[in-house]
Formats: structure tokens, sequence, C-alpha cells
């Protein structure tokens, strides 16, 4: 969404794409899958965007460009008034500190060789240069904000918990300090209670940082706690982006509905129509002409099989869809 | 009715004998005919391991031992291994829940299904090949006569998942165990899923045993619910007055840590602490160290499972239509940290 | 809404137990498969004889007792306890040479083993990272290290080990370079194979997030995890080492007369199979026990470093 308070826009990504050549055999030529094919949003200072989608959606491919593991194959992505897309390595490495990342599974995301102590520093060794006193204050420190014992300090990953284990990969995370963090499906691995537990503390480290995330996820009722805008993706589009509250009450674009339909919900008065939707997400290699998502669309037309339709602005909201006005 | 399924006291025990790790400890579980029941639990809670018991498939070192554990009469306890082969797959069927590794990845789609025929009805391979195809369609799964030559590697998780149902209700079960079924998937796919295994359930008569951790699932699809934790049930009801009037203090913590009744607030209610392992077993009721209402006699005596059969809790001072705990509990009793 | 049980800030509880050392944990495992108990109770033995010859051995092992050439073993008619395994052909004692030669056999061991795996390892890992780097060179450098092994692999080994012995000429440190090369294609291999399954994990990730460059990436995070397999590989290399460091002594082409190499001792006393037994098969035992020491303490190191095996 535009960003019309004046809270400082940390991060701006600006038509992302990714393609990736995919080998089909041995003679054939390589295939083109479009992962991220078009995608534009801004983080402002303490605020939560959500990026959902099912798998295949190309949200974890959005992490990556984010984060500065990859590269994207076009677009733009604008931090502290640089386009850092194409930059060299010299401005990646004064740029990385500023975009840290929490992953989903908590049990592959530290290393299990490292003490915990040692990982929380890993961070500080490479980019500042902090004396090795300095180094165990700050770990230490760091713990204690996210609710680790003193002794965890030595130990190694597996004795501890999945929710214990977020801790420290969100204790890594803010290490450096960052102004954005890209939190993947933090909580999906997670027990419901402790799930809780790992949410509260998100949202109090957001408060006291004033730190943008970046949060994917699958999980609606999360969404809906944690947000403040929402970006659904299919096949490497965005179909809609608003703020929250919007795309709750009033889903406009149909994927938008048919997730939340799905949604299952303990409360019958908060369930929304059922629409079931046929097969399964079209593969990236060869997606379906005009609208990717017209073959499992109910309101699919014509013009839906041979237009792609374009992010266009709706009440107050963006979406992708040439029927939105008819539809509501 | 006799039901179809009739567990009583399991007790599924891992590690030594002086101080053994207890998975599951006293459960009680029936199951009626065609009936539709999710097990509710968070990791560590047992619901697993019992679908395991039931099935046999706990291996040396661990013990399974129960008062009693019948399936349509028959003794399952007792039941030789040649015996349980025929039972299994035909008459209780189970699908696992990450659908990757559920499938061997050597055989082809076809085989896996024909296999499971063979093997309890037997019959010539054209028919066993049209039965398959037959099954595949059943499940609903697109253009099956390709995905009949399919290795499990080049099919989808919703298509591997929907494979492994057809596997399942190949024989026709009468009871059929899903063990998180739906948690590796996506959320449309997810309903896809649960609306598929809620059809074949009403078509051919079939039990449902749901085990899952997702409170919201359990209550679209269950009509009875049992809540278990730490190895022990707490509170067992029907869909959807165990969740308007939770019964048990962990029970309503758990529905009050749900995002989706924390809207508006800024943070989620939380259960402080986590499930107790194999040292910190309290003496008393095994939630005590984490329940806002525990009094001192909750952390020294053991509470029983009282109540009526469809609405059992294991609380010393359940709690009444208001939320509060009833049966002569004080607010006085604990301690007030702020 | 708290309960006193609980610290105020109750949200992370492990058991109050300490977990044990990796070490003590390794060591429990270990201990539980008696065949490698047994190994590394013979390795030690061998390594003490090593470390302490001169004081452990009865004789010297170059000095020659012209009076008792041939002299049989101790427990024969002909023995005398002064010999306790007899002499050879020119008068040494056998057992003083046998306890210095095992100096020699865990010297070339630890040698051949070191230069295979430190170049072998990181040949593995540059393979196994090269797939994540960009750039035409870097996708080749893969391909190339990796036919370069193959290559190396597909020769064998023993003709290896004597082509370049005998570029570099005899002697036992380069028979040691011989071994090391022949040795280094499996660690290479195993590495990569191990590098291979641990990038994708994000943990990976989680350290290129936190700025890592690729050495520390490297050796710091991925190596640590995929020490298992090496380790083992090492202690088999051991026995292997020592096997091809026997057979080029066998040949003449590695250590060279009077030192007291246990290959090159069977070698000069092969044509006294049939009239002097004791100067072929003492030599000839003391390989085998040795080599077989190594094994079964590799196998044992295998299964309890297996975290797939661990309970």
């Amino acid at each position: 969404m535009q960003n019309t308070t004046t809270t400082p826009v940390l991060l701006e990504a600006k038509n992302l794409a990714k393609h990736y050549a995919v080998s089909q055999g041995f003679l054939k030529p390589k295939a083109m899958a479009k992962a991220l094919d078009g995608v534009s949003f801004q983080l402002t200072a303490g605020k939560t965007l959500a990026v959902v989608g099912e798998s295949g959606c190309g949200k974890s491919t959005l992490a990556r460009q984010i984060t500065m593991i990859e590269t994207p194959s076009s677009g733009e992505l604008w931090m502290g008034g640089k386009n850092i897309a194409h930059a060299d390595k010299l401005t990646l490495k004064q740029v990385r500190p500023l975009v840290q990342m929490v992953f989903q599974n908590p049990y592959a995301s530290l290393n299990p060789r490292k003490k915990v102590g040692a990982m929380l520093e890993e961070p500080l060794i490479i980019n500042t240069r902090l004396s090795a006193q300095e180094r165990e204050e700050k770990a230490r420190a760091m713990m204690a904000k996210v609710g680790l014992r003193p002794e965890h300090y030595g130990r190694y990953p597996h004795m501890f918990s999945g929710g214990q284990r977020q801790r420290i990969a969100i204790a890594r995370a803010l290490m450096l300090d960052p102004e954005v963090i890209v939190a993947d499906e933090p909580v999906s691995a997670l027990d419901v209670s402790i799930q809780a537990q790992v949410l509260n503390l998100l949202m109090d480290l957001q408060q006291q940082n004033g730190v943008a995330y970046l949060f994917i996820s699958h999980n609606l009722s999360v969404v809906e706690h944690i947000a403040d805008d929402v970006l659904v993706m299919y096949l490497g589009k965005t179909v809609e982006h608003g703020d929250k509250q919007g795309i709750f009450q009033r889903p406009l674009h149909p994927y938008t509905k048919a997730l939340l339909a799905s949604t299952p919900r303990i409360d019958p008065a908060q369930r929304q129509q059922k629409m079931m939707l046929d097969g399964e997400l079209p593969s990236p290699l060869a997606p379906p002409p005009g609208c990717a998502f017209n073959n499992r669309c109910p309101h699919a037309i014509e013009r839906c099989r041979q237009e792609i339709p374009l992010l266009r602005p709706f009440d107050n909201r963006l979406v992708a869809c040439h029927r939105v006005e008819e539809i509501i | 009715m006799k039901p179809l399924l009739d567990i009583k006291n399991l007790r599924v025990e891992f590690g030594s004998e002086i101080q053994p790790f207890k998975a599951v400890d006293g459960l009680d579980l029936f199951i009626e005919q065609g009936e539709v029941v999710g097990i509710v639990g968070e990791s560590g809670s047992g619901k697993s391991v019992t679908s395991l018991a039931l099935m046999g498939l706990i291996d040396f070192p661990g013990r399974v031992r129960a008062d009693q554990m019948e399936f349509d009469g028959r003794d399952l306890l007792k039941m030789k291994d040649k015996e349980r082969r025929q039972l299994l797959g035909k008459d209780i069927a189970m699908i696992f829940q990450d659908p990757m590794t559920s499938l061997n990845p050597c055989y082809t789609v076809a085989f896996q299904l024909m296999e499971t025929l063979r093997l309890h009805q037997g019959g010539k391979e054209k028919d066993l090949r049209a039965k398959a195809l037959a099954l595949l369609k059943q499940v609903d799964i697109p253009d099956p006569e390709r995905r009949m030559n399919a290795y499990p590697h080049q099919l989808s998780g919703g298509m591997s998942q929907r494979v492994m149902v057809a596997i399942a209700i190949a024989c026709n079960p009468r009871l059929l165990i899903a063990d998180e079924p739906t948690t590796a998937l996506d959320v449309t796919v997810q309903a896809q899923m649960l609306e598929l295994l809620l059809q074949l359930q009403r078509e051919r008569g079939m039990a449902l045993m749901l085990i899952t951790h997702d409170l919201a699932v359990v209550a679209q699809t269950a009509k009875r619910v049992v809540v278990m934790y730490a190895g022990q049930v707490l509170e067992t009801g029907t869909v959807p007055e165990i969740f308007d009037t939770p019964k048990h203090p962990y029970t309503q913590a758990l529905l009050a840590a749900l995002p989706e009744h924390n809207i508006g607030k800024a943070r989620l209610q939380t259960i402080p602490g986590v499930v107790p392992g194999l040292y910190d077993r309290p003496a008393g009721c095994l939630l005590s160290p984490r329940c806002s209402y525990a009094t001192g006699r909750c952390q020294t005596e053991r509470p029983q499972l009282q109540g009526l059969e469809n609405a059992q809790v294991r609380c010393h001072f359940p709690l009444d239509a208001q939320g509060v705990p009833g049966n002569g509990w004080q607010a006085t009793q604990i301690d007030q940290a702020a | 809404m708290s309960n006193t049980n609980l610290p105020a800030n109750a949200v992370a509880a492990t058991a109050n137990l300490s977990p044990p050392h990796p070490l003590i944990e390794f060591w429990h495992y270990f201990k539980q498969n008696r065949g490698a108990v047994i190994g590394l109770v013979l390795v030690g033995i061998m390594s003490l004889c090593a470390l302490f010859a001169e004081w452990i051995a009865p004789h010297s092992a170059i000095e020659q007792f012209r009076e008792s050439t041939l002299a049989p073993p101790a427990w024969t008619a002909a023995g005398s306890s002064k010999f306790i395994l007899g002499t050879d052909p020119v008068g040494r004692d056998i057992l003083s040479r046998l306890i210095h030669g095992s100096r020699l056999s865990l010297f070339i061991g630890l040698v051949s083993v070191t230069l295979s795996m430190s170049v072998g390892v990181t040949l593995g890992l540059i393979a196994g990272f090269s797939r994540s780097w960009t750039g035409r060179f870097a996708r080749m450098l893969e391909t190339i290290i990796v036919r370069f092994m193959d290559i190396l692999q597909a020769l064998p080994s023993l003709l290896l080990a004597i082509a370049v012995v005998a570029i570099l000429g005899p002697g036992l440190m380069n028979a040691m370079y011989a071994i090391a090369i022949v040795l280094m294609p499996s660690y290479a291999r195993l590495t990569r194979a191990a590098v291979s399954g641990e990038l994708n994990k994000d943990y990976v990730n989680a350290s290129r997030i936190a700025g890592a460059g690729n050495l520390r990436l490297m050796f710091n995070c991925v190596l640590p995890n995929c020490a298992a397999p090496i380790i083992v590989q090492a202690t088999l290399g051991f026995s292997t080492a020592i096997l091809d460091a026997a057979a080029l002594g066998f040949l003449g082409l590695g250590a060279q007369p009077p030192t007291p190499e246990w290959g090159s001792m069977l070698a000069s006393a092969m044509e006294f199979i049939q009239s002097a037994w004791w100067v072929v098969t003492f030599p000839g035992l003391a390989i085998l026990i040795s080599v077989l020491a190594f094994n079964l303490m590799g196998d044992g190191l295998r299964d309890a470093l297996d975290p797939k095996l661990k309970r």
C-alpha cells in the first residue's frame, strides 16, 4: 500500500522477478520457470506485511530475493536510498546487516554443531570488530530478551524444544539490529500454546525495536492477528494487496475468497461460505494462458483465458482481476 | 450397541521398568460404528502413539498394556501376528502425516494400490487393475489413467495424500485412522482432503478417528472430541459443546491461545511453561504447574476421569458454564502473583 | 494469570538435568560395541610401542647378532629367551624390529592420512559448494574435480603408488606421498556428498544472511557437520596406508633396509618361508593385527557417530 504516514519506508520492492532455467532433459531446450513475476511492496518501520499464498506461489523465492541470497532476474530493490538488486559485493556487505531472516523449520535452521552462544556471536564476528567479551555480553543480553536462560549459552541445539529453538533463531536474527526481518512461516511447526508465546515475542520485539516484518505464512488466522497489510500471491504474481481489515472483511479476488473460505474456524459464525477449488496450483513451468487462476476460478470468462489482468487500484486496495467490479 | 472400538486403560511405556516414560498413561477410548472422533493434543500428548499401539506398530522396547482393547468384539491384545496382519489394511486402515514419505518411492501408484487389494482380496491382475483405477476415481484424482503409472515423486503433496487415502479405503475398512492427514498440506488442499474424508465416511459408513493438533479442523469435521495432554485424556465432549463451554482449564486455555479468539487484542493469551517430559512429571495433576487455577490439592492429588460417557473431564474443579472452576473451588486457594 | 510454581518469566523451562557432554555421550555408544573397544585397546598398545620403542624393545632394531642368525622363537626347542621371537637372517632380533616398526607404521598412517585428508576434504568442499556459486567457471569446477577423482580411483591403487614412487624415487617419504595420492579421492567424494546434503539446510542460509563468506561457510559452518563420515574414513585409511606401505616395502619401493618396516621385513624373508617360518610369520601377523585393530575401531566409530542410530 502507499505510505500515507510519515513512518519511514525501510525497504521498497519494485516489480521483483526471478526466473529459473530448468533443464528438461538431455537434448531438449531449457524451460523457464517464472517463480516470481513482478511483485512490488513497501515495508515501513514497526509494521508487518504478511505475504500469503500456498506452496508454489513464490513466497519463498521472494524471501530469498529480499534477504539477498539470490539476485533477482529483474526489478528493483531499494534500501537506504540505493538500488541493491544488482549491487556489488561491497554494497551487499554493508546492506546485509539490515535485513535478517527467521526460518520455518526450527530443527534445520540452527547449526547442530554450534553452541547457542557461538551461533549468536557469529553475525557479530563477521560484521563488527567487537572484542570477545563484548560479543558475549551482547549475546547474553539478547538471550535474556527472548526469554532464554543464562545456562543455555553453552548448550547445543538438539537439547532444546521447537519453541526454544525459534527463540534462538529470533535472537540470532536480531543480533545485528536489523531494520527488516523476513519471517518465513516462523510458527507453522509449533504447537498452539508455543505458537502464542512466540507470536507475542515477535510483536513485543517489533514494538521495542521498530523493526519491519515481512511475515510469510499460509495460516490465515495467524496472519489476521499479526499483520497490518496483506499481500496475496498466486503463481508468482500479486493478486490482491491491501490492509488487513479490508481483506479479511471484504476479500475481492476470488482466490482470496477461496483461501478465507478454506481456513477452518472453530466458531461456526466466523466460517465463510464454502468455496471449493478444484485441482491444484499449476506448475510454474506451464502457467495457464491469461490469468493464472482462470482454470480454477468459478467466475472465469473468455477474457480471463486470454488477457493477463493487471494489478490495479480498486476500493482502497490493489487487485488483479478482470471481473472484480461484477463479482462483489 | 457395542462400540466398534473399545479401549480401556491403555498404557504405553518406554525405557526402564523402574522409571518408565509413559507415552500414554491410562487412556479410555471408544468409537461407535460410523462415528467421527477427533483426538486433539499437542506434541508429547501421546495421540500418535495411541494409534500406533492400536495397530500393533509399537516395537520392542515399547510396552503396550491395557485392561481391554477390542475391535469389533475381537481382542487386539491377545491377537496373533498372522491374525493382526489380516485385520490391518482390511478392517482397520491408517493414513499418515507426511504423504511424501508414506508411499514407497520405488514402486508406481498402481503397484502399491494393487498390493493391498492382492493381499486382502486376491483375484486376477486385470480385475485388480480395474479396481485400482476405480479407487483413484473415487478419491477425485484428476486424470487417473495417467496417474496409475506415476511414481510417488512425480505427485504433489495433495495428490500423494489422495493416493494414500485410496490405498486405505481399498478394502472398505470399518475404521480409518488419520494421523495428522492435513498438517503438511496447503489450506485449500486441506479443505479438499477433509471434504473427501467426510464424503467417504458418509458413503461407506466408516468410522473415522482424526488425530490432529488443529482444533479448528476438529471443530469442522468431528462429532466427538478427546483432548489429550502428556499421555492422559483430560476431557471428552461433543462438538460444539466442548468448544462453547469447555470443562477443563487446558481446553479453555488452548482455545484462548488461538489467534482466532484474540482478534483485536495486542497479545495472545498463552499457557506458560512446557509439556512435562520424563524427569519433571508432577505428582498431582499433570497440568498443575501451568494451570492458572491450580490449588494445593491439584499439586498433590492426581484427578480421575469423571462424568457421563460423552462428557468426561479429568479435573478436581471442572469449569462450569461460565468458565469458572466449580466444585467448591476458591480463588483464594492459589497465590495470586501479578 | 500466573502461578507461583514458575518464575515470572517462565517461558523456556528445560529439564533441570544438565545434558551430558557430547564426548561422554559418544563414549557411551562406542563402548557398547565390544569389537570396537578391542580395536581401540590394540591401537593403544601399538601407540605405546611406537612412543616408547626405545624402552620397551629388548634390543636395538638394527644391531646384528652374528652368532645367532636365524635363531628360532624362545618357546621352540632350539630357541633362547634372549630373542623371544627369534632373529632374522642377519641376526637382528625380530621382536625389537617389530616394536620399532610399529612406530614407522603409525607414522606412515598418520602422515598419509593427514595429507590425503586435508587435500581431499578441501577439494570435496570446493566441489560441493561450487554448485551454488555463480559463473560458468564455478560450475565447471565441480565437474573438473569430480572427473579427476574418478580417474584417480579408476587406476589400481598399487600400480598408481608404484608409478608415483618410480617418478619420485624409492624411499619412505615418497612412499607416503604416493599412498596419500591414492587415498585422496575417497575423501573428496565423501565430503562432496555430505556437503551436498547439508547445503540445502536452512542454517547455511542463515549464516549466508549474516554475511558469512565462502571460506567461513565451508570450514566453520558445514565441515563440522560432515565430520562423522570423514573421521570414519580416516580411521579406515590408516589400515589401508599400513597395507599399502607394506606392499610397497615388499616390492622394495618403500622403506629401504635396514629400516625395520614390516613390509620390507616380509620381503627380505620370503625365501625362508619353509626353513625359518618365524621370520615371515611374525611381521605378517603384526600387519594383520594392526589392520584389523583399525578396522574394528573404525566400524565402532561409524556406529557411534551415526546420528540415525542415536536413540
